[in-house]
């Protein structure tokens, strides 16, 4: 029987396609470069379906690669080797919200803000809210990247440790569950250690390599009913006092911080040289030198005056000076929390300026690391063969490539998330050369001791290019993949496992 | 950078690739600002594919743009399955506060990338059937209902003579004359209760021609709106007002775009109502004891954001209760008629008003109001079809106004 009507007895006729036109629209994600075709789109719904959809794959040697809300920049939810692309979407249910144990198992296919728009109800929510895309972001797709930056990223780090156990289907079809639940003794979800390693972990971060995520249980907390929000200016643009607030913030307990952004003095002008200008009040303010807010939580007023004093008290001795409450005073940080606006932030700062998309680079380090990465990379920018390449398609297009960091915000574990990413022109004349470019940009930060997080296909690629690994290190990645996934059907290409690639 | 075939798309290139497929356009939940979902069509309809929600559409604009897809029948029949509500384009990049205005704001228009997709299969001869039917019919009798011209006027009591000259024209609509003539008698009486002088082009009065924009026949549209511009001169009419959100639309927005000469002012009946109230040529003082919900038109709300005028008349008549649904003004759910929908995929366009009617009940409100013609059949068929589950009642607003009119 054709591989398209074995799909079809699986999941019926309305949810797999081999339409030139659906899978046309398929062939990209929120990458600017990569573009694929898959075979066959498939939108299960069930891990029972995904299973027996395995199944087919390993007997017709297809590739499979798990795509959620399509929001990846790093080409992750594209079929590079053609196959089946699995439409995740449909597997958006919230299956329990447990107030007793505080937690949520959801399927995967949900996104975070439809998740947390029913926790907000009940007054909890998820902590880290997974990816700055998260308004279309779904959760499979956030802990495949161990996403972080849609709120929350200060108190409660990144998605994946927030994870109580999952349901996963593997590569050969067996459905298995991580976590408390994997014993059969167990009916409700509520640890994620103690009967043996971590396997959860396994497909934390594992850019779908490993498995597909159908259900997730993620730890919950209570929102805290009380906040605050604060924007200030720094008068010294050395990014060494940025690191320096976020350290001392950290090293006394954190107060309350929710979130931490630092925008270097550079992205501020940029911001405000946009037409029209990003953040109106900033423009008007003349604000030129580098800037920082948080959002900070507490379950009272008294607690959270104390944070905000603590807080503020850590920016000033740094040389900052508070911009007003309100939002239109330049108080980015009540947009950011008050407007439900945490998903919105990133989407806004692409497509700055018109006529071009960011290829992000995006990483974590130490917070006490950042100015020095970033010295790195303005270093990298500063080389000969990159200042041509940057002239050459400004000549070309009339357009300036931008590069530098948008926004460094605290991430958790001690460790900044670092925006950084150059903007271009993106024209199919010039694929090659932002290809070039974007990974020797990612080549620079994984050299400056930065780690990536959410890789997809080039920079899980990049990696191994860049010699990140060691050859013992890559064998016990490579056995794992092998021993999970032998014929490699799962979302191939990505860490470059095929032998003739690994070479 | 080598210029396409597709003229249509290439004036609309810009947009196509300022889209960078966030997604955000598939699926958003905002409470914050009263934003849940996005697209009426991709909830809908039981292939959620991508190209049934904006980013898949701009990505096959892409496509075509590069050569590396073709129109078909195929594409038609996925490009045709939307209204061009336009939420897409209020949910794109969109901080949801005004010190934040997105450089991309400014230029994302995905209903002009729609009508332009539309147009090149149009011109290429892929065409959904039913819309065929009704170019046809406009050709023929100057009215997409395949109704004889004669009838626009039918509506017009016998001892009613208007003059041919008038400061205020009321361009009546192809629904409304043909459909729904209790609606221009409502309009009627009450412009004459306001002692407003206007006239209507009887007659010389064709199809405004937004069926012929919003479903690619730009030549058809060309021809329609060529030709109720020398009637609105003819009738050295300043300003012209319509009841249907579609004819607002297309004639204050389209009109200009084509003919340049085009300086009327374009009045939507609640402006103007709204404007007779302010003046206190309208008194709305006899209660009207009901609680209703009201449904923003698209057409009048996100492509002409016309939000308020119908909310202060509502305020305005005493003893009127108004219950706001979950999702209103550039958040409100389409009625699922416009676009060529109700025509081309009836099933779609009314399971679609379906979902409108439950949120509607949701209120508790006894009343579904709405200020469009075409809303109102699509919402009173969805209502209709849901049959005892329906506990809510669909009313043009002029029936409330009406009522509220002191004798």
């Amino acid at each position: 029987m054709a591989v398209f009507d074995q799909l079809r007895d699986i999941v019926g006729v309305d949810s797999v396609s081999n339409n030139e036109y659906i899978r046309y629209a398929y062939s990209k994600d929120a990458d600017a470069v990569y573009q694929a075709m898959p075979d066959y789109v498939v939108r299960p719904k069930s891990a029972e379906e995904i299973s027996i959809i395995m199944q087919l794959a390993n007997r017709e040697k297809i590739p499979i690669v798990a795509r959620g809300g399509g929001a990846g920049l790093m080409g992750g939810a594209i079929a590079h080797r053609g196959g089946i692309i699995l439409d995740m979407t449909s597997m958006r249910k919230i299956i329990e919200i447990n107030i007793e144990d505080q937690v949520v198992t959801t399927e995967c296919g949900i996104t975070w803000a439809e998740l947390n728009k029913e926790l907000f109800k009940k007054g909890f929510y998820t902590g880290c809210l997974g990816p700055g895309s998260g308004m279309s972001a779904v959760i499979g797709g956030g802990l495949s990247h161990n996403s972080v930056g849609g709120g929350g990223g200060a108190k409660y780090g990144s998605c994946c440790r927030h994870v109580v156990g999952l349901e996963v289907v593997l590569p050969q079809g067996d459905i298995i569950n991580t976590g408390s639940l994997c014993s059969k003794y167990v009916e409700h979800p509520f640890s994620r250690y103690g009967f043996g390693a971590d396997y959860s972990g396994l497909f934390l971060g594992d850019n779908g390599i490993h498995g597909i995520k159908t259900r997730a249980t993620l730890r919950i907390y209570p929102k805290p009913p009380y906040y605050a929000g604060k924007t200030f200016v720094l008068k010294r643009s050395n990014m060494k006092y940025g690191a320096n607030i976020f350290l001392e913030w950290l090293t006394k307990g954190g107060f309350g911080i929710y979130d931490g952004f630092y925008f270097p003095d550079y992205f501020v002008l940029a911001m405000n040289a946009m037409k029209p200008p990003t953040f109106l009040p900033w423009k008007e303010l003349k604000l030129s030198g580098a800037a920082v807010f948080y959002t900070t939580e507490a379950f009272s007023q008294k607690e959270l005056e104390a944070n905000v004093e603590n807080l503020d008290a850590v920016v000033v001795k740094n040389s900052g000076t508070t911009l007003g409450p309100e939002i239109e005073d330049g108080n980015f940080a009540k947009y950011h929390y008050e407007m439900n606006g945490h998903w919105s932030f990133y989407q806004n700062t692409f497509g700055l300026p018109r006529g071009t998309q960011s290829l992000t680079v995006e990483a974590h380090c130490p917070v006490a690391r950042f100015p020095a990465v970033l010295d790195h990379i303005d270093k990298w920018a500063a080389k000969p063969e990159v200042s041509e390449s940057f002239a050459y398609i400004q000549k070309t297009t009339g357009i300036p490539p931008g590069t530098g960091c948008g926004s460094v915000g605290l991430a958790g574990e001690n460790n900044v998330e670092l925006a950084i990413g150059f903007t271009t022109a993106i024209r199919p004349e010039l694929r090659d050369l932002n290809l070039k470019l974007w990974k020797d940009q990612l080549d620079a930060v994984i050299k400056a001791g930065a780690m990536h997080y959410m890789l997809g296909y080039v920079t899980s690629r990049q990696l191994v290019k860049s010699g990140a690994f060691s050859d013992q290190f890559y064998n016990f990645m490579k056995g794992i993949k092998k021993m999970l996934d032998p014929n490699n059907i799962l979302s191939p290409g990505i860490f470059m496992f095929e032998m003739e690639d690994s070479q | 950078m080598s210029k396409s075939k597709f003229e249509h798309l290439e004036k609309v290139r810009d947009i196509i690739e300022a889209c960078y497929r966030c997604g955000d356009c598939r699926i958003q939940f905002r409470p914050a600002v009263g934003r849940y979902q996005v697209c009426p069509v991709y909830e809908a309809v039981p292939g959620k594919w991508e190209p049934f929600f904006a980013r898949g559409k701009m990505v096959l604009a892409n496509g075509l743009l590069k050569g590396e897809i073709k129109p078909s029948q195929e594409l038609a029949d996925m490009i045709f399955q939307c209204m061009i509500c336009g939420s897409c384009k209020s949910s794109c990049n969109v901080s949801y506060h005004p010190s934040l205005p997105h450089p991309l704001s400014q230029i994302m228009d995905q209903p002009k990338v729609w009508e332009a997709l539309r147009a090149e299969l149009v011109r290429a001869g892929f065409i959904i059937p039913k819309h065929a039917e009704i170019f046809e019919n406009c050709e023929r009798y100057n009215n997409p209902y395949a109704e004889e011209h004669e009838g626009r006027i039918s509506w017009i009591p016998e001892n009613r003579v208007f003059p041919e000259e008038a400061e205020n024209v009321l361009f009546m609509g192809c629904t409304e004359s043909y459909r729904m003539p209790e609606i221009l008698l409502n309009i009627m009486q009450i412009l004459d209760y306001a002692q407003v002088d206007y006239t209507v082009l009887g007659l010389s009065e064709w199809c405004c021609g937004s069926i012929a924009f919003r479903t690619g026949n730009q030549e058809l549209a060309q021809r329609l709106a060529t030709h109720n511009y020398e009637g609105f001169q003819k009738a050295k009419a300043i300003r012209i007002i319509t009841h249907c959100a579609g004819c607002y639309r297309t004639l204050k927005l389209d009109y200009p775009s084509l003919i340049q000469e085009f300086k009327f002012e374009i009045v939507h009946i609640t402006e103007f109502i709204q404007d007779l109230i302010e003046k206190g040529a309208l008194k709305l003082t006899k209660a009207v004891n009901k609680k209703v919900t009201y449904h923003d038109p698209c057409h009048l709300g996100r492509h002409m954001q016309i939000y308020d005028a119908p909310r202060y008349i509502f305020n305005h008549i005493p003893g009127l209760e108004l219950v706001e649904m979950q999702r209103i003004k550039e958040n409100a759910w389409c009625c699922g008629a416009g676009g060529g929908v109700k025509s081309g995929f009836s099933e779609l366009a009314l399971d679609i008003a379906k979902q409108r009617i439950k949120e509607a009940i949701e209120t508790d409100a006894e009343t579904i109001v709405t200020t469009c013609p075409f809303c109102l059949r699509n919402l009173e068929d969805a209502a209709k079809a849901l049959g005892s589950e329906c506990s809510i009642e669909v009313l043009d607003f002029l029936e409330l106004v009406l009522l509220a009119l002191e004798e």
